[in-house]
């Protein structure tokens, strides 16, 4: 119906109207958020529920807790019902770009994921809390989060996989 | 309850376009394809539009996070590298690991380990996030001015995920070399 953008627009006019329908107050009455779940898991298990930071983020972070909850088990169910379920350790374009050894890819992903909620942390929002969410919101923190995003993450990816790429 | 449907439904819709995916990620970091920022585009385009008529009729209200200068600039700066290098964000980051990706485990520790750190840190970090501008957005005080500007963003987003983006993106191959253009077909 719309040519080669058909796909684009379905996924993202289901996604962009799916963060419209949670803010509605007799909903959620708040847009989606996911990187808080990763200090309010942090405070519960290591027993930090009494500092100051814990005490702002409680509820956020129990909410999307649940969030990411659905979110695996959603992913879950649509891993097996299309198909897409597979262990493993390297995502084959890791394996392209930067080999093959696992221990090498796990290495990097702990370190990516504590840069990445360090961040998230840092600029109190993620990809959903703030690009989404905040996008549509016209929101500036998240423009000029979204902006400076998208510079590092250009520019990261040019150097750390350097060689493999033209 | 709610923010577990959601997140059912969420996942449901990345799965189905593969978007939460180390390999989907990164060839769009390194410009191979622009499919994932074209949806990204196309949902803050309709979600700007609708969330506003929703606020306009009393059923929402605007949500927005403080703009502290230092904090999410920086923050943007470190969240990018983490993307860049893990491959996931936040939430796509179970969705990997739902689908058997198990080196998402290793990046979920690494941000719960972020986490209890920055917890830790907060009240040494927090003098430095700053100078906080408040809770700004575009939106006017005028209703009808507000419309425009909405509408004039969404079209703005839209014109860049449809036309910009596909005509300034160079189509590759999987070894990342640049292919011959595509022959053009008309289109509606």
């Amino acid at each position: 119906m719309f040519g080669k953008h058909t796909k684009v627009l379905l996924v993202g006019s289901a996604i962009g109207l799916l963060n419209v329908v949670v803010t509605n107050v007799y909903l959620a009455g708040r847009p989606v958020g996911a990187s808080t779940s990763y200090p309010f898991v942090a405070g519960v298990a290591l027993n930090l529920e009494a500092t100051e930071y814990f005490a702002q983020i409680r509820n956020a972070g129990s909410w999307e807790f649940l969030f990411l909850l659905g979110a695996f088990v959603g992913a879950l169910a649509g891993a097996v019902a299309f198909g897409h379920f597979k262990l493993r350790l390297v995502p084959p374009l890791w394996a392209e770009l930067k080999g093959r050894s696992a221990t090498r890819r796990l290495v990097w992903s702990l370190v990516g994921g504590f840069l990445l909620i360090l961040g998230a942390r840092l600029a109190d929002g993620c990809t959903s809390g703030h690009i989404l969410s905040g996008g549509m919101e016209l929101a500036v923190s998240s423009l000029v989060f979204a902006g400076f995003v998208g510079v590092a993450l250009l520019a990261a990816a040019r150097r750390f996989y350097a060689g493999a790429t033209p | 309850m709610i923010a577990f449907g959601f997140g059912i439904a969420f996942a449901l819709i990345a799965q189905y376009a593969r978007l939460n995916t180390f390999d989907a990620i990164v060839a769009t970091a390194l410009r191979r394809r622009h499919d994932v920022v074209q949806i990204m585009l196309v949902a803050v385009a309709v979600s700007s539009v609708a969330f506003f008529g929703e606020y306009l009729l009393g059923g929402a209200v605007v949500a927005v996070k403080p703009f502290y200068l230092i904090g999410v600039s920086v923050g943007g700066l470190l969240f990018g590298i983490g993307v860049a290098i893990l491959g996931y964000c936040p939430g796509t980051m179970t969705m990997a690991l739902a689908e058997g990706s198990l080196d998402a485990v290793f990046g979920i520790a690494g941000g719960v380990l972020a986490g209890a750190i920055y917890t830790v840190a907060y009240p040494a970090v927090r003098p430095f996030i700053g100078p906080d501008f408040g809770e700004l957005n575009l939106y006017a005080s005028n209703r009808a001015v507000s419309a425009i500007i909405v509408l004039a963003y969404a079209a703005t987003l839209l014109t860049i995920a449809l036309k910009i983006l596909p005509a300034r993106a160079a189509p590759r191959n999987a070894a990342g070399a640049l292919k011959p253009a595509p022959p053009t077909s008309p289109r509606g």
